[in-house]
């Protein structure tokens, strides 16, 4: 499995992630229209959203690598844990950062404790937590499975961001409706071009950081092997 | 090195963390002047006042930062958190490859070890 991702799908992802990167630049600043009401700064709209979901992709795979890991404790799934969460959590320092900087000409202020903005910081704030955990914990079974069950529970934040805007309102505004969303026809496509890309670059990153891990581990697991196998040619040399 | 990048990233986490605080207890900021007047002042003064695009919401018509300067920033950080990310990764595959070189060697000198033996 990791052999056909690695040969097979990554190039593939890495060659589109890196193309549909270009074109979305290019039609981001070249082809999208500026906004009437929010000016130039709406241009920060086609970054953030995707950043954000980007987020959420991978602290579901936090998520799930770490429930994996609770019923079958095997390195694997907590390695795709960790790194699941260090990607969501850059992501989600991203879209905390771009939506201040959008809302400070949209709303006239950097922050606010709105519905959801409140609920996305809970969630860095958790996944914060887990990551510095699995930093400064060490790398006991015990200390793996308290942050599996940390960010299986943290992931709980995601729908009540999601359905934070319906619930209680606040700024931000509702972004699906029956029968999709309000954009033109000419921002829609420029969005969707730039969800591709950064849902590409994610799994690029992903893959790369869960390859290396993976080997960090594997490695350690030898060297504690070839440490065996010198005690023992020591022991039979006496 | 591992240790030292993870006391950068806990301050980091604080700093941002804690960056919210003020925030809490910060009054929101006055809002700008309403369209209308704005559009009035323009009918009436043409030639006097700066250019303002009439539909822009009173918060996007304050001038003391520019959005384009916004939509840079947000760029630039976008790409530095990527280019930065894809610089730790390399150089983790680098210190990798350094330590499976190291244990190859080592696995030489144990087996040629059991040979002799």
């Amino acid at each position: 499995m990791v052999r056909f991702v690695d040969e097979k799908l990554f190039p593939v992802a890495l060659a589109a992630a890196v193309l549909s990167g270009l074109v979305a630049i290019y039609l981001i600043f070249f082809y999208a229209p500026v906004e009437q009401t929010m000016g130039i700064v709406q241009k920060i709209f086609y970054v953030h959203v995707p950043s954000a979901m980007a987020a959420y992709a991978g602290f579901t795979v936090a998520a799930v690598c770490s429930l994996l890991y609770l019923f079958k404790p095997r390195e694997h799934w907590d390695v795709g844990a960790r790194v699941g969460a260090e990607i969501g959590l850059l992501c989600c320092f991203f879209t905390l950062f771009s939506g201040s900087l959008w809302g400070y000409k949209a709303w006239g202020t950097f922050w606010t404790w709105d519905p959801q903005l409140t609920a996305t910081f809970i969630l860095f704030l958790l996944y914060g937590g887990y990551v510095l955990l699995r930093f400064f914990g060490g790398t006991s079974r015990r200390l793996k499975k308290v942050a599996a069950v940390l960010a299986v529970v943290a992931f709980v934040d995601i729908p009540i961001i999601h359905y934070s805007v319906r619930l209680w309102g606040g700024l931000h505004p509702v972004v699906e409706r029956e029968g999709g969303g309000g954009l033109a026809p000419d921002i829609a496509l420029v969005f969707q071009v730039s969800m591709l890309a950064f849902l590409l670059g994610f799994f690029v990153l992903l893959w790369l950081r869960f390859r290396v891990e993976l080997k960090a581990t594997r490695l350690e697991e030898l060297y504690l092997e070839v440490e065996d196998l010198a005690r023992l040619s020591e022991e039979k040399a006496r | 090195m591992r240790m030292n990048l993870g006391l950068l990233f806990a301050t980091l986490f604080l700093v941002i963390a804690l960056g919210f605080l003020p925030a809490a207890f910060a009054e929101e900021i006055e809002v700008q002047a309403p369209v209308v007047e704005v559009v009035e002042a323009e009918v009436v003064a043409e030639s006097e006042a700066p250019a303002v695009p009439v539909n822009l919401s009173p918060a996007a018509q304050e001038t003391t930062v520019h959005g384009g300067v916004l939509v840079v920033i947000t760029y630039f950080v976008l790409f530095l958190l990527v280019a930065a990310f894809l610089v730790q990764i390399f150089r983790r595959q680098r210190s990798l490859q350094r330590d499976i070189d190291a244990l190859d060697e080592r696995l030489d000198v144990l087996l040629s070890v059991e040979g002799r033996g």
